[in-house]
């Protein structure tokens, strides 16, 4: 989850381009998953089959976001290794829970709110971008408009469906609340680390203690074992 | 009753189920999550298990992990704290990850299910490695089981050995932080490719480079006491690279450009000398442990064991009887080694009898639920569907394969698998590049009937075994080059894979190809970059739109994918 600070995003500089595009390739890739969850679990043909069309489109974005930057890349002779796509990273990053997806946790028309508040919510993101990369880069506006149709296109159908399935009154209170809910969720999660310090004299006040205990410690190092089915205590984890 | 190991936390999760009667079930969290090395707790493997084989405390022996949890955090703490100041970022974050981490692994499973306490039991990191190579040897008590990884549980490689009474000796062992893993995943690191993925990467570079650095890493690492100097590693303070300063001064600026002519040279030196060092240092790893033991044939695993160069290269040195590399040598197949553990801490003397290297479980017992009517047609009926198969091979088709077991390890070995054939240069280019979007120096690996092996390539015996899971490289013969030149390396070696079961589908199609004048099949994993291999149905579906592939080959026929 990632927010583009208007303030301080004014100068084009591409490697901080190239952050952002990995940034969006994750969240479409992590889309792009959700949305493959939700093809299995749901007992619909119809859907299913509408959400893998979601899902592929979402794949095909995040190809086309590490393209971009990999083709910006070459261009401005950036040497940053945190500038590749790691797929496991989606978890660190927050893009994925670990514990679940968001279709085991929602019903299919809470879900379709919750996708289209949040494709809004990109979409207003990427147009954004896209007119910062603009007047430097229009190539790059280009292939962002291809992408942005279908965000639009993804928005449409999912609110669309949570419309008629909702209600007007309930589909009404229902975004408003999503849409407040992705606000702080984005807020949160780009102020994380700036609030980590407060937890910070605690963890080095256990990495004192631990710190007296292990300087006392003298553990014995066994390299050998003459029977070791025999040694190994198995209900023990040390 | 049923046994269950799992391996999770650090590398990609993994859980594998036995009866030790027949009923296997290998799976990977990755499957489910669809995101590649996914090492957080399998809890959808789980579930899957519970679903399908209605498991309960009742049938359940024991539930194995594949290593102490808290000796496995602590060690790594322990050797960082003696510098709390240095380290001091490292140490914080180590802190921080405490509950996310396998300490937690007791609340993490009863979550998924209720079992008894007594019930769950935990193996040692290099042992369960070591008992699941003992699972793919027969006469296990002739061989030497070597483990080398990165770290695991403060031991970095360890050797035992196991007599006929299943009494099990560890023989010698290495301390963290001296570890040819690390060693060489710090490489990785400098050359800019992502750790526990990109090794590979570097394997198939250095086949492009001179040892110009050789005199160099030695200095860092030490080939006769396999020591680190530790000036030039920073992967126990550091927490976004593991390499010094000090390693820049001598080897130059990391993370450069690949596609730049000069820093491919460049890069390519640094990984050909650092695969030199790892070669020269487990040659004399083997040594030792030969000398320990009195033992010559040896079975390697840990992550280090699936670099296939270092195997093809050490055959040659005629330091042992016979190198074993089994099919899932890294932390996802201990799963395995840590359901061996339970069943060996059961009985006593007897270990598990697994007679397959396909643990996975059958396509059409993971696909009960799925209709494949939904997503595909049947293009050819079940008695022609292999002519067809075959005939479109040969006129250049991509067809990709989907059928019986699933396999255990990180390569596909024909079950799931993405074939073109060998002759036809364009399609092997096709396939490399634009489908699997992989980088040119990473050659394709052939697949091809035993009887045909000994025309195309020549391989040391002592390692022969390997080529039946693509444990190693082999080098190629002349009559390759005239025929299928499109699928040797630059250094004129292949990772090839035979075949010998006569009762499988990939025989019949290479039988079948061979009839047409073609005796090999390209054969790489049924995925995309970055992404894990297929599991189920939709995932087949999803890969062949990205990829832009017609068909696919399932048990009962040929199939094309519908448009949605």
């Amino acid at each position: 989850m990632f927010l583009i600070p208007k303030k301080t995003f004014i100068k084009f500089e591409p490697e901080r381009c190239c952050h952002v595009l990995n940034e969006f390739a994750s969240a479409e890739f992590a889309s792009a998953l959700e949305m493959l969850f939700a093809a299995k679990n749901i007992n619909n043909n119809e859907l299913s089959k509408g959400f893998i069309r979601h899902a592929l489109d979402e794949y095909k974005h995040s190809f086309i976001f590490n393209n971009i930057k990999n083709q910006m890349i070459l261009e401005y002779k950036i040497n940053k290794k945190e500038l590749s796509f790691v797929p496991n990273h989606l978890y660190n990053k927050g893009y994925v829970n670990k514990d679940h997806f968001i279709f085991e946790k929602k019903r299919i028309n809470e879900f379709a709110i919750f996708v289209g508040a949040n494709e809004e919510i990109a979409e207003r993101k990427l147009v954004s971008f896209a007119n910062h990369i603009k007047p430097n880069k229009s190539y790059i506006f280009n292939e962002i408009e291809k992408i942005l149709k279908d965000e639009e296109r993804h928005s449409k159908y999912s609110l669309r469906f949570a419309k008629k399935n909702n209600g007007l009154l309930r589909y009404k209170l229902k975004i408003t609340k999503e849409r407040t809910i992705s606000f702080f969720r984005h807020l949160y999660a780009n102020s994380h680390n700036k609030f980590t310090f407060i937890f910070y004299p605690i963890l080095i006040s256990i990495l004192t203690i631990m710190c007296l205990i292990s300087h006392f410690l003298e553990l014995k190092k066994v390299t050998t074992d003459d029977d070791v089915m025999k040694n190994i205590e198995p209900n023990s984890i040390v | 009753m049923y046994y269950i190991g799992i391996s999770a936390y650090y590398h990609e999760s993994s859980v594998f189920l036995t009866d030790n009667a027949g009923t296997n079930c290998f799976l990977k969290e990755e499957s489910f999550s669809r995101i590649k090395g996914d090492k957080n707790f399998p809890r959808r493997c789980l579930n899957f298990l519970i679903e399908r084989f209605n498991l309960n405390d009742n049938n359940i022996s024991f539930v194995s992990f594949y290593e102490k949890p808290f000796k496995s955090w602590w060690e790594i703490f322990y050797y960082s704290i003696k510098q709390p100041l240095k380290n001091k970022n490292f140490l914080i974050n180590h802190l921080k990850h405490f509950n996310n981490g396998s300490i937690f692994f007791y609340s993490d499973l009863i979550k998924q299910i209720a079992i008894s306490k007594k019930k769950i039991i935990y193996s040692s990191h290099h042992l369960s490695h070591c008992l699941y190579g003992l699972s793919i040897v027969e006469n296990f008590s002739e061989y030497i089981y070597l483990s080398c990884d990165g770290v695991g549980e403060g031991e970095t490689m360890s050797a035992y050995t196991i007599d006929s009474y299943y009494k099990i000796k560890k023989i010698w062992s290495n301390l963290y932080p001296n570890s040819l893993g690390l060693f060489y995943s710090t490489i990785t690191d400098f050359l800019g490719f992502e750790i526990n993925e990109g090794e590979f990467k570097v394997m198939s570079l250095s086949s492009f480079g001179k040892p110009k650095y050789e005199n160099q890493l030695k200095k860092i690492f030490n080939i006769h006491n396999f020591k680190i100097d530790m000036d030039y590693f920073e992967f126990h303070k550091n927490l976004s690279r593991s390499f010094s300063q000090k390693l820049c001064d001598i080897l130059g600026e990391p993370y450069l450009n690949l596609n730049e002519n000069k820093n491919f040279k460049k890069y390519a030196d640094i990984a050909c000398s650092a695969q030199l060092i790892l070669e020269q240092a487990m040659q004399n790893i083997i040594k030792e442990v030969i000398k320990i033991s009195g033992k010559k044939k040896i079975v390697l695993t840990g992550g280090v064991a699936l670099n296939c160069k270092m195997v093809h290269n050490l055959s040659k040195l005629n330091i042992f009887e016979e190198l074993v590399v089994p099919p899932s040598p890294g932390d996802s197949g201990s799963a395995i080694g840590a359901t061996n553990f339970a069943y060996l801490y059961k009985t006593k003397h007897k270990t598990l009898n697994l007679n397959t290297i396909f643990l996975g479980p059958k396509k059409e017992f993971v696909n009960k639920k799925i209709d494949k009517n939904n997503f595909f047609m049947k293009i050819s009926s079940s008695e022609n569907f292999i002519d067809h198969t075959v005939e479109k091979l040969i006129n250049g088709e991509i067809i990709a394969s989907y059928f019986g077991l699933t396999e255990v390890g990180p390569r596909s070995l024909g079950n799931t698998s993405i074939f073109c054939d060998a002759k036809n240069s364009d399609s092997v280019n096709n396939l490399n590049i634009n489908l699997k979007k992989r980088d040119h120096y990473q050659p394709l690996a052939p697949i091809l009937l035993e009887e045909d092996f000994k025309k195309y390539f020549n391989i040391n015996k002592n390692i022969e075994k390997n080529l039946k899971w693509m444990g190693t490289l082999c080098n190629a013969n002349e009559e390759l080059y005239k025929e299928y030149s499109s699928i040797i390396h630059i250094d004129g070696t292949c990772r090839a894979q035979v075949i010998t079961n006569k009762d499988c589908l990939t025989y019949k199609i290479l039988r079948k190809l061979k009839d047409k004048g073609s005796k090999i099949l390209v054969n790489t994993s049924f995925n995309i970059s970055k992404d894990p291999v297929v599991f189920d149905l939709f995932d087949v579906f999803v890969n062949m739109k990205r990829l832009d592939i017609k068909y696919v080959l399932m048990d009962d026929g040929l199939y094309q994918s519908k448009s949605l």
